[in-house]
């Protein structure tokens, strides 16, 4: 009876078995659900939404497109209107190039402002040149032209839904680095977590980088005089 | 050993890992629901057209809206083809206390469609228009008007010619929040325009 209690049966030691493998599972299960749980910057990383020049890339909130029919265009000086109508346009020279991208931005739920920007191959970042102050239609009067001025210039604009915003952004780029940039927007002036990050490839390989640094014109503008009365 | 024995003994292990198991689940989702509540789900405070609404230290009445085409806009006014203005008469009648008076001039205001689209007042675009026709900002009370006394303040919003007025509710929040003892956090007011849904 003493070595009976004293030596476990086999039914006992089948128990102790499945509970052991049981534990190790579960311990295993822990183990991955900890290793594979999300970090910081994915819980709080933007969602990516790719696209390409050409498409209408809709984003939570709005959509951006990259015109194929308007080109790229590259420049040394950057000229910004004046604030009052006789002024000089503002010049903004830069020891890399001023490359302007065409844009067309449009919010499709609440009113707000889109903030863009590009990235090199290298992860830096090029912030988009702020719209200047000067009120669109202006009269403007210099260097023998004379009507209203308009800014193309679609940095930090207001915008509203059902009114979709036709122009182009201005950023300041080391001439080495226009190779493989791609553009970036999101809504408001700060990313929330997750928030919607639209990344559009410029498309711009060797030989195009080349061809846009040797087109660059002496001065680029951002905006546009119409002549006649309103 | 039978399965039932096995059942009987682990009774309360199972019950205790039941109830924790729904714990885990009902505690977030609770959370969650309290968290949406302050948000703004349950935070609306409907009124019907032409009603009176009383929200944070001031009764607010929408009194009529109109629509102005461009071909009632002066010309010049750089307004996108497809845009109208549709202005908005709030009629306010804020509580004769000090409180009151500051509290209502901070206010925004959005139209919102049944697709969830809003407009705010006062739009950038439309700066220029507001201070050629002497339109309101804000819900201000005039300089003109006797403090304590009812005003009225008119509000321009530009809107897209796709949306139908009759489409649209007007929301009243004022920013920032009126404080936790007046208005319960997130609290605004949900506005039926004349005609509307």
């Amino acid at each position: 009876m003493a070595t009976a209690a004293s030596r476990p049966s086999p039914a006992r030691w089948r128990r102790i078995a499945f509970n052991a493998v049981a534990v190790l599972l579960a311990a295993c299960a822990v183990f991955w659900l900890h290793t594979h749980e999300p970090g910081y910057v994915e819980r709080f990383a933007p969602i990516i939404v790719r696209g390409v020049p050409g498409a209408d890339v809709a984003a939570r909130g709005f959509s951006v497109a990259i015109p194929v029919d308007a080109a790229l265009e590259t420049g040394r000086i950057l000229l910004t209107p004046g604030i009052t109508g006789t002024a000089p346009p503002e010049r903004q020279p830069s020891s890399g190039l001023w490359l302007s991208v065409p844009v067309r931005i449009e919010v499709s739920r609440d009113p707000g402002r889109v903030t863009a920007f590009l990235r090199d191959r290298d992860g830096r970042e090029y912030a988009a040149t702020a719209k200047s102050s000067a009120e669109p239609g202006h009269p403007f009067d210099h260097g023998g032209q004379a009507g209203r001025m308009f800014e193309s210039n679609l940095a930090g604009l207001s915008l509203a839904p059902g009114f979709p915003a036709s122009g182009r952004l201005y950023f300041e780029v080391p001439a080495n680095r226009l190779q493989g940039l791609h553009a970036r927007f999101h809504l408001g002036p700060v990313m929330t977590p997750n928030d919607n990050l639209v990344d559009i490839d410029l498309g711009i390989d060797r030989g195009r980088a080349e061809a846009l640094r040797s087109a660059a014109t002496p001065e680029l503008r951002t905006f546009m005089v119409r002549g006649g009365v309103l | 050993m039978s399965a039932a024995g096995w059942w009987r003994r682990q009774g309360p292990w199972l019950l205790g890992a039941a109830v924790l198991a729904a714990g885990a689940v009902a505690g977030p989702y609770f959370d969650r629901q309290r968290e949406f509540r302050i948000q703004r789900a349950e935070a609306a405070r409907a009124v019907p057209a032409g009603a009176w609404g009383r929200y944070a230290g001031a009764e607010w009445r929408l009194r009529g809206v109109t629509v102005q085409d461009q071909a009632m806009l002066p010309r010049d006014l750089q307004l996108p083809g497809n845009a109208r203005v549709l202005l908005a008469e709030l009629e306010i009648r804020p509580d004769p206390t000090a409180a009151g008076e500051s509290n209502v001039a901070r206010c925004t205001l959005r139209l919102r469609d049944g697709r969830g689209r809003s407009w705010q007042s006062a739009p950038e675009a439309l700066l220029t228009y507001v201070r050629r026709a002497g339109l309101a900002l804000d819900c201000e009370r005039p300089r003109d008007r006797p403090v304590g006394q009812p005003y009225v303040a008119r509000l321009p919003f530009l809107l897209p010619d796709d949306v139908a007025p009759a489409a649209l509710r007007l929301e009243l929040q004022l920013f920032p929040l009126p404080p936790e003892d007046v208005e319960p956090p997130g609290t605004y007011l949900d506005m039926a325009l004349p005609g509307g849904r």
